[in-house]
């Protein structure tokens, strides 16, 4: 294949086992040039994420691509995880040896930056809240320039949110950052729970994964073990009572959200999109809702792309096939 | 004959024993016309509030006005009370008899939109509470603002520290909506809050002093007193809820055990004699969020390009307003 | 008489939509409207009380009591929506001055007191800001005992706002408000613009209506020419580019007609099983990108027991049918001709 055609990009990611599930896919996609993986505060801890990244890569005999770890915390709020979905360790608490290699020296936006600027068209394909990013741009006023474009697991436009009644989990970590990346300038491409909550991913296709048994596909079983049977959360009102359970596993499957937004990377033939003004509300109820002007009352020019539907079926079967015919080297 | 006219006077309170103690001045003077006693929310309970009214206007012989009562929460947020200063009851927990006389009927903001309407000059409010009432009568009657004079208002901080948070004073901080509403109305408003009220102490020997006098009044403001005096002390807990600060409220704004103060006095001292403080026309805003709501920010650079809306006190006489209020407690009589 | 009559009060701002709405209630003799108070919103409050006194008048019940209150929202200045009721409210057709006076009180302290002395709990039907539910129950602990439900005209859930992207014109005017009405402890109806986007007014119904020639229909028929017709909506962008968008660019949603949202909501009134609805906590975002946006917590996210029934789906032209039906049919005793 010819180097110069592959196709740019940094992940930005937090994992997770969706990032990991997601990472995994990529990686077995030799049409990316993963330039780096630059870790953000999310799922679990920053460096708790940092050693799931690496760890991913050494299943993946692809310890060559750097990560570069990033900020510890959201711009201006408190650190929120969500460890009830990924296991304390993120990776399903799966018992995962400690990598070999180390996370390579440098500040993940300033590395993003200045990998962005080498190469002048970069894709960012951003799987945890956007604090990153969103100092990138604030670091290098050229960013905006070098980055073709942000494809963001994030956002809940018609259907309710999952971390507040309105807003999705990466804006509501650092819903300022998401303020920041979507104000930027750079074409966001905003893949959140609208089709995110359409994609199931069922018992039979990890059936498939169980019989090629391949070292990848062994270490996602392992790690999908946790969310596909324990994670649940339950909310309660002030005298007990239950007003909602979340469970991200059903009798119909999982959802691995970030799965969904890499497709895009993968396939943008699967999803419906439209082309929308989108802000993000820093205050009131729900701060980290995305705001999408439909009807053009604020006067902007579009500056997402609002993905509103997608085949769910036909990536599901993609990610089964791609990841059950990788054989790392 | 009378040749001086009398102010027609509103007086919005949520008695509290300092409120207690400017009613009883403003009935000891012969320079206002109290109309109305309206009954706010705050430094406890609205039915608690409007019997200590009751018990002041029994103790000053002066049930002829009427107490009406008002706004049972604040505009937009839950209520919080003062307690911890003005005891259980709101008069010190000295154990005073329930009133004979009941609240008249009607709601606190339409009445006094109704008495400011009918009175021939504008009236003057002395708003000695979080000023949910006032706000209600302006978002009744467009027409209500016309017919008030000004606003005097206990309440907000300007180069001084809040007393309820870092930032905000109780009044305004209860209410920030209410005060808000307020301030942007047209209505004049006078500011006469922490900025006057901290430099002004009622020192033992003055309470002493009143209570030496063996009048009715005397000794209602002096039992109502003992429990500021001897016992308030606000419990500060951090977000674990363990006790990190107690502060007694006989040492609050730096008075060091040397007296008390009583916050609605220094702001009624206003009308009893403006000569005391020194003034400034300025615009004045309320926060409504933030981290501190209810501060006051007043724009003393003209940034914001807007006419005053405030006369802020920031300077006052304390010992002549304390002498008088001395003086003119021993000789109230009613 | 055989039925015992609901007891409703009309909190409005007619209002070109809220005065169809209004007449349809009083078309059917179910109902026992106490009072109608009027606040602002589609016109200033002035403007709202004249033409509450107009409708009463064309539907000769001047019996019932006309209360002006609320004038601005509890925070701010009130904006109106001339663009598409007209200045005057009424789609700018030259009706008379009412003979009639509103009666004297304040809306709100009204609405407490028929509250009180009704019988059985109120039901309130609020087309407009909810400023005046919102000081009846600041002025009047015991005022929501007496309520038995507020149907509001107001939110957007799955559909976007129609005063801003997120939110719909009655919340947007009024946030605060509505934020202390659904936080009350009453029970909310939401009859917001998912289903008011589903229920038009065809083309082929102002037709039957304009046949018909009664004193009613007239009147609708002559006030609602500008909103058929006229209304347009000025959009400018950042770099002053100007849109001007009619009625069917406007509201894709209502193509070959109208949609009179106060109407929609009006419907649940009269027959509630048009309806789908969902029992949810919704909560009001008061200081956000889309003040007076309702949030409802779908998945009990904020442990709230549901204060709202939410209406996400209806039978939009069975309600249309009946309501062409119920405005032929009415022909009231003494009413003036406009």
């Amino acid at each position: 294949m010819n180097e110069n055609k592959r196709r740019a990009i940094i992940i930005d990611t937090d994992p997770g086992v969706d990032d990991a599930a997601s990472l995994f896919w990529v990686l077995t996609n030799p049409q990316f040039d993963i330039k780096a993986i630059t870790i953000a505060n999310g799922n679990v801890s920053l460096d708790q994420c940092a050693i799931n990244a690496l760890k991913i890569l050494e299943a993946a005999g692809q310890s060559h691509i750097p990560v570069y770890i990033g900020a510890p915390d959201p711009l201006l709020r408190p650190t929120v995880d969500a460890a009830w979905v990924h296991g304390n360790d993120g990776l399903g608490d799966a018992g995962f040896p400690t990598p070999r290699v180390l996370a390579t020296p440098g500040y993940a936006p300033a590395e993003m930056a200045r990998i962005a600027a080498e190469c002048g068209d970069i894709t960012i394909l951003a799987l945890a809240p956007l604090t990153n990013v969103a100092l990138a741009v604030r670091l290098d006023p050229d960013f905006k320039k070098h980055v073709k474009e942000i494809l963001f697991m994030g956002g809940a436009v018609r259907v309710p949110g999952n971390e507040s009644p309105a807003a999705s989990f990466n804006p509501a970590v650092d819903p300022d950052a998401a303020r920041i990346v979507y104000r930027s300038g750079i074409p966001v491409v905003q893949l959140g729970l609208d089709v995110c909550d359409k994609v199931r991913e069922m018992p039979e296709d990890f059936e498939k994964l169980a019989a090629a048994h391949t070292p990848v596909t062994d270490f996602i079983l392992r790690m999908l073990a946790f969310i596909r049977s324990k994670a649940r959360r339950v909310y309660t009102d002030e005298s007990g009572q239950v007003t909602g359970v979340d469970a991200v596993q059903d009798s119909a499957g999982v959802g691995l959200n970030d799965l969904t937004a890499t497709a895009y990377l993968i396939e943008p033939g699967w999803f419906k999109t439209r082309a929308l003004y989108i802000d993000i509300d820093t205050a009131g109820l729900c701060p980290g809702q995305t705001v999408a002007d439909f009807r053009g009352m604020w006067g902007k020019q579009p500056n997402a792309l609002w993905a509103y539907d997608v085949d769910a079926r036909a990536l599901v079967d993609r990610w089964v096939a791609d990841i059950c015919a990788y054989r790392p080297v | 004959m009378d040749t001086i006219k009398k102010i027609p006077l509103i007086i919005d309170t949520d008695p509290g024993d300092d409120d207690a103690v400017s009613i009883l001045w403003a009935l000891s003077c012969d320079k206002f016309d109290v109309k109305a006693l309206t009954i706010a929310n705050g430094n406890v309970g609205l039915d608690k509030c409007a019997i200590n009214a009751l018990r002041t206007l029994e103790v000053s012989k002066r049930i002829d006005i009427p107490v009406y009562k008002g706004a049972w929460k604040p505009i937009m947020i839950p209520a919080q009370d003062a307690s911890w200063i003005h005891g259980e009851d709101g008069l010190g927990d000295a154990g005073f008899p329930l009133p004979q006389t009941p609240a008249t009927p009607g709601y606190a903001p339409v009445e006094m939109v109704r008495i400011a309407k009918e009175s021939p000059e504008p009236i003057t409010i002395l708003a000695l509470a979080p000023i949910t009432n006032v706000a209600l009568a302006i978002l009744l009657d467009a027409d209500f603002k016309n017919h008030v004079k000004e606003v005097v208002f206990m309440g907000g901080a300007v180069a001084v520290p809040g007393n309820t948070s870092p930032g905000a004073s109780f009044n305004v901080a209860a209410d920030p909506h209410a005060a808000s509403i307020v301030y942007n109305s047209g209505i004049p408003v006078v500011q006469v809050g922490l900025d006057a009220c901290d430099q002004v102490t009622q020192r033992w020997e003055d309470l002493d002093e009143i209570g030496q006098a063996g009048t009715a009044v005397a000794d209602f403001v002096v039992r109502m007193m003992e429990f500021r005096r001897d016992k308030a002390v606000k419990i500060i807990k951090n977000e674990k809820g363990e006790v990190v600060a107690c502060m007694a409220a006989n040492e609050e704004a730096g008075r060091g055990k040397t007296g008390i103060g009583l916050n609605d006095l220094t702001t009624t001292a206003y009308l009893v004699n403006p000569g005391w403080f020194k003034v400034r026309e300025v615009a004045m805003d309320i926060e409504t969020g933030g981290l501190t709501p209810g501060r006051t920010t007043a724009d003393f650079h003209g940034l914001w390009g807007r006419k005053p809306n405030c006369t802020f006190a920031y300077g006052v006489d304390g010992p002549a307003l304390v002498r008088r209020w001395v003086e003119d407690m021993k000789a109230f009589r009613p | 008489m055989t039925e015992e009559k609901i007891p409703v009060i009309i909190d409005t701002d007619p209002g070109d939509d809220d005065a169809v709405a209004i007449l349809w209630v009083l078309a059917n003799p179910r109902f026992d409207v106490k009072a109608c108070t009027v606040g602002y919103g589609n016109a200033g409050a002035e403007k709202c009380v004249c033409n509450m006194l107009r409708i009463l008048e064309v539907a000769g019940r001047t019996d019932i009591p006309v209360y002006a209150g609320a004038h601005r929202p509890l925070l701010g200045r009130a904006e109106n929506a001339a663009w598409i009721h007209g200045e005057d409210g009424l789609g700018d057709a030259g009706f008379p001055l009412p003979d009639t006076q509103p009666a004297p009180g304040y809306a709100p302290v009204e609405m407490i007191r028929h509250a009180k002395e009704s019988k059985e709990p109120v039901t309130l039907l609020c087309l407009s800001p909810v400023t005046n539910v919102a000081l009846a129950y600041l002025l009047d602990p015991t005022f929501k005992n007496h309520v038995r439900e507020v149907l509001i005209m107001g939110g957007a859930v799955r559909v976007p706002g129609n005063a801003s992207p997120g939110a719909s014109a009655n919340l947007k005017n009024d946030p605060w408000a509505a934020q202390i009405v659904y936080r009350s402890g009453m029970r909310v109806v939401q009859l917001g613009l998912d289903t008011c986007n589903k229920m038009t007014e065809l083309d082929e119904d102002w037709a039957v209506l304009e046949a018909a020639q009664t004193q009613v229909t007239d009147f609708i028929i002559r006030m609602l020419r500008f909103r058929r017709e006229q209304a347009v909506r000025v959009i400018t962008d950042q770099a002053g580019n100007v849109r001007r968008l009619s009625q069917a660019e406007e509201m894709p949603d209502h193509a070959g007609g109208i949609g009179l949202n106060d109407v929609a909501a009006t419907a649940y009134l009269i027959e509630p099983d048009w309806f789908k609805t969902r029992e949810v906590y919704v909560d009001i975002d008061a200081d956000s990108l889309c003040p007076g946006r309702t949030v409802p917590d779908m998945h009990g996210l904020w442990g709230k027991a549901p204060n709202t029934r939410l209406a996400y789906d209806v039978d939009g032209r069975a309600a249309v049918e009946r309501l062409v039906r119920d405005l032929i049919a009415f022909h009231p005793v003494g009413s003036r001709v406009y």
